[in-house]
Order: C-alpha cells, then sequence, then structure tokens
C-alpha cells in the first residue's frame, strides 16, 4: 500500500463534502467541517478498501493522514 | 408466508431538520450527508408507542375479518407498562377474537424480522393461518436535547402488518452479540438502574426522559458491529436460499442513518438503487423503519409481484435477523 494510493481513497471519500487538498501531514480534526460523522466515512472506507476495521480505541492515537495511514500498514501486517 | 398489507403512521407533529439546529451550515451538511434524514415526526406527550401502532393498526384492518387473525405479535422498545403486555391491551382495543394469542417482542431494530420468524414457525407448526404484527416506536422520548449523536436522527411511528400462512415457508439467519450493549442502550427505569429521585430531578427540563431514560449511541461502535457481522449474516442467508445477491431485486436494511447503509451497500458491491433508502421522510423509526420502506416502495411501483427482497435488521444488543421474501 503506497501513501499517494491511500491519499487517493480519503480524497474520493471527502469529495462530495468540499475537502480541501489532503497531504500526509493533514491534522483530520482540522479539515474543515470535521465531525464525529467523518470517523464513521473512514471506518467504512479502510474495511471495504484495505479489510480492516478500526476501532475507537485505535483510533486515539491518531491525529494526522500518516498516522492513519501507519495505522491501517500496521494492522493490515496482523492478518 | 405472505406480506398481505402493510400500513404505517407517523404522529402529526413534524420536526423539519434545518440548518437553524446545527452548529453551521457545515455540521448541517454532514448530517445530510451521513444522517440523510430531512423530516422526522413526534407523538405528542400523552401518546404512546401502542397509540400510533393501532392507528396503523386500524387502518389496516378496517375491511378485514378480525375473526381470521389467529396471533398478535407487538414489536416496541416503549411499552405501555410493566404489566400487562401491551399486546394484550392492543387485543382489546382492536376487538380480536380470544383464541387470539397476543405476545410483546421489545427486540429493537430487528423487531420486524424476528416477528416474521415467529410467524413463520407458528403458520408451520401449529395450523395457523394469520397473523397481525404491529410495531409502534417513540425513541424520540428519550433523546437528549444536547446529544448530537441521536439527535435529529430517530423518529416516531408505528406500523401494522398483516401476514398469511402460504406453502412456502421462509429462511432467517439470525444471531447476536453482547458487546453491542456499550454501543445502544437506554438503561434507566428498569430492575438494574431503576430511575432515583438525582435522575428525575435532573430532568427538570427534559421531563420526558423519566419515562424511559436516555438513548445513548455510540456511532462508531455500531458500525464497527455492522460491518463485523451483517455481511456474513447476509451471504449466510443467501446461501440457506441458494440464491445470490444478484438474484435479489431489492435490499431492505435495517433504516438506520445513510452512512450505516451506504457502507453495507458498498461492502457487499450491491447496485446502489437495488438497496432501498427511505431515510429522508421520517429518520430512524427503530423496528418500524423496514416495513415503512417496504409500503413505501410499494406506493412508488419500485416493487413487482414475485420480487424477491431481502430484509436484515439489525441494531440494538448487537442483535440481529434478515429473511428474503417474494412481493405477494
Amino acid at each position: 500500500m503506497e501513501i499517494n494510493e491511500f491519499l487517493g481513497h480519503l480524497a474520493e471519500e471527502f469529495e462530495d463534502l468540499g475537502v480541501f487538498e489532503l497531504t500526509p501531514s493533514t491534522i483530520l480534526k482540522n479539515i474543515p467541517g470535521w465531525n464525529s460523522m467523518h470517523i464513521l466515512l473512514l471506518v467504512s472506507m479502510i474495511d471495504y478498501r484495505y479489510h480492516v476495521l478500526l476501532s475507537g480505541e485505535h483510533l486515539k492515537a491518531v491525529v494526522t493522514v500518516n498516522d492513519l495511514f501507519e495505522l491501517v500498514k500496521e494492522k493490515q501486517g496482523e492478518f | 408466508m405472505i406480506i398481505e398489507s402493510i400500513a404505517y403512521h407517523f404522529p402529526e407533529h413534524q420536526i423539519r431538520v434545518s440548518a437553524a439546529s446545527f452548529d453551521d451550515e457545515q455540521q448541517f451538511n454532514a448530517h445530510q450527508t451521513f444522517v440523510g434524514t430531512t423530516v422526522l415526526y413526534q407523538a405528542l406527550a400523552h401518546q404512546t408507542a401502542s397509540d400510533l401502532a393501532l392507528k396503523a393498526a386500524a387502518e389496516l384492518v378496517s375491511d378485514v375479518d378480525l375473526s381470521t387473525i389467529d396471533f398478535l405479535v407487538f414489536s416496541s422498545l416503549t411499552l405501555d407498562y410493566h404489566a400487562p403486555s401491551t399486546a394484550s391491551i392492543l387485543h382489546k382495543k382492536l376487538g380480536l377474537k380470544a383464541s387470539c394469542g397476543v405476545m410483546d417482542l421489545p427486540v429493537g431494530c430487528a423487531g420486524f424480522p424476528m416477528a416474521l420468524m415467529i410467524a413463520n414457525g407458528m403458520f408451520n407448526t401449529m395450523g395457523i393461518h394469520r397473523m397481525l404484527v404491529l410495531m409502534g416506536e417513540v425513541p424520540t422520548r428519550a433523546v437528549h436535547p444536547e446529544n448530537s449523536s441521536v439527535k435529529n436522527v430517530f423518529g416516531d411511528a408505528g406500523v401494522a402488518v398483516l401476514l398469511t400462512s402460504s406453502r412456502f415457508p421462509l429462511a432467517f439467519e439470525f444471531g447476536n452479540d453482547g458487546s453491542g450493549f456499550s454501543s445502544l442502550n437506554v438503561l434507566r427505569g428498569g430492575a438494574r438502574l431503576p430511575m432515583d429521585v438525582a435522575y428525575l430531578e435532573s430532568n427538570v427540563n427534559t421531563p420526558w426522559l423519566n419515562q424511559f431514560g436516555e438513548l445513548i449511541m455510540d456511532g462508531h461502535g455500531i458500525l464497527k458491529l455492522t460491518l463485523t457481522h451483517i455481511p456474513n449474516a447476509v451471504f449466510a442467508l443467501l446461501d440457506k436460499y441458494g440464491l445470490t445477491l444478484d438474484q435479489v431485486d431489492h435490499v431492505i436494511f435495517h433504516q438506520a442513518s445513510n452512512i450505516v447503509i451506504d457502507a453495507l451497500q458498498r461492502k457487499l458491491n450491491l447496485p446502489k438503487d437495488k438497496v432501498l433508502n427511505y431515510l429522508a421522510d421520517g429518520g430512524n423509526t427503530i423496528s418500524c423503519g423496514i416495513p415503512i420502506a417496504w409500503a413505501k416502495a410499494q406506493e412508488a411501483n419500485r416493487f413487482s409481484r414475485g420480487d424477491k427482497v431481502l430484509i436484515f435488521g439489525f441494531g440494538v444488543g448487537f442483535s440481529w435477523c434478515g429473511s428474503i421474501l417474494k412481493v405477494h
């Protein structure tokens, strides 16, 4: 899994919401209009694309897009 | 088993979900995208869930010979009393015959398919031919106005469904994951956590919460449980019928929220137009949602006779139940 592919999937997900350009260092909660429901969208997308079902506990330490990417990579490795 | 007819009733009081009830326009837009509800209905303070079910039932049975109804099931999380059963009260109000049995089914979001499962079992083993399934839910009674995860999501409704036996029994797929306790609950007023003076006094400005307590939902927890169990359960159900998803004409998931329905649609690779979503008008009405979606699809001429409809209820518990029915 490459970070660019991951960024593309994220951007696709947030397209409808008019989200600005995402980079690995983008802080998730600083995305305009970010709220708890965006997390649900992320969880759904990551389960669909990467077959990793993240819990609230997993996401506690996630701040940036890159943190999320690393977490998904780590969880994929557990299978 | 055949669904002969369905009637539903929304209470008169409408709550229009508008930008004014959100902090800003973006929060409102997110709600529209993720939840999808534009109008909710709210029962009046003196109305109970069974009052809403009764209104739907009165419409449904107006031209039905009541002596043909052998059993009544009432699905609701908000019963009139601890005893007697609310189904017993509805039995009297509807004037059903003494040999018509009754049962409450307080199981929540999977209530409709579970009621069908009871009917299916009774039809096929007890020589019963006709059953009335009523659903009534007043979740707005348990919504705290400052709880953004449940506010503008849940609405009140009543439904009546008339079932008839046929030569073709249904198959069901069901299950439960008790770890869902913390993801969705209403805890006050039962034996484990009774209403106490401090709780009652804390609701001076929210007196409706003194009926059942407060509805608490962890949306992430529920989504995770849904994605963990429901896709597998759908495939297990299809196996029981020897069908593939392609051979199913319509899918009605529990009408929870756009995000939950869309997540399942995507994970199961279902075409979007096969998955019914009637959340905009009425919101999440617990066990009423699936039969309301069925009735609305019929109103919109989306169903043809013989169409195969996969229904799947899931939620509070975390519990689930699904089946596949043909349109009569």
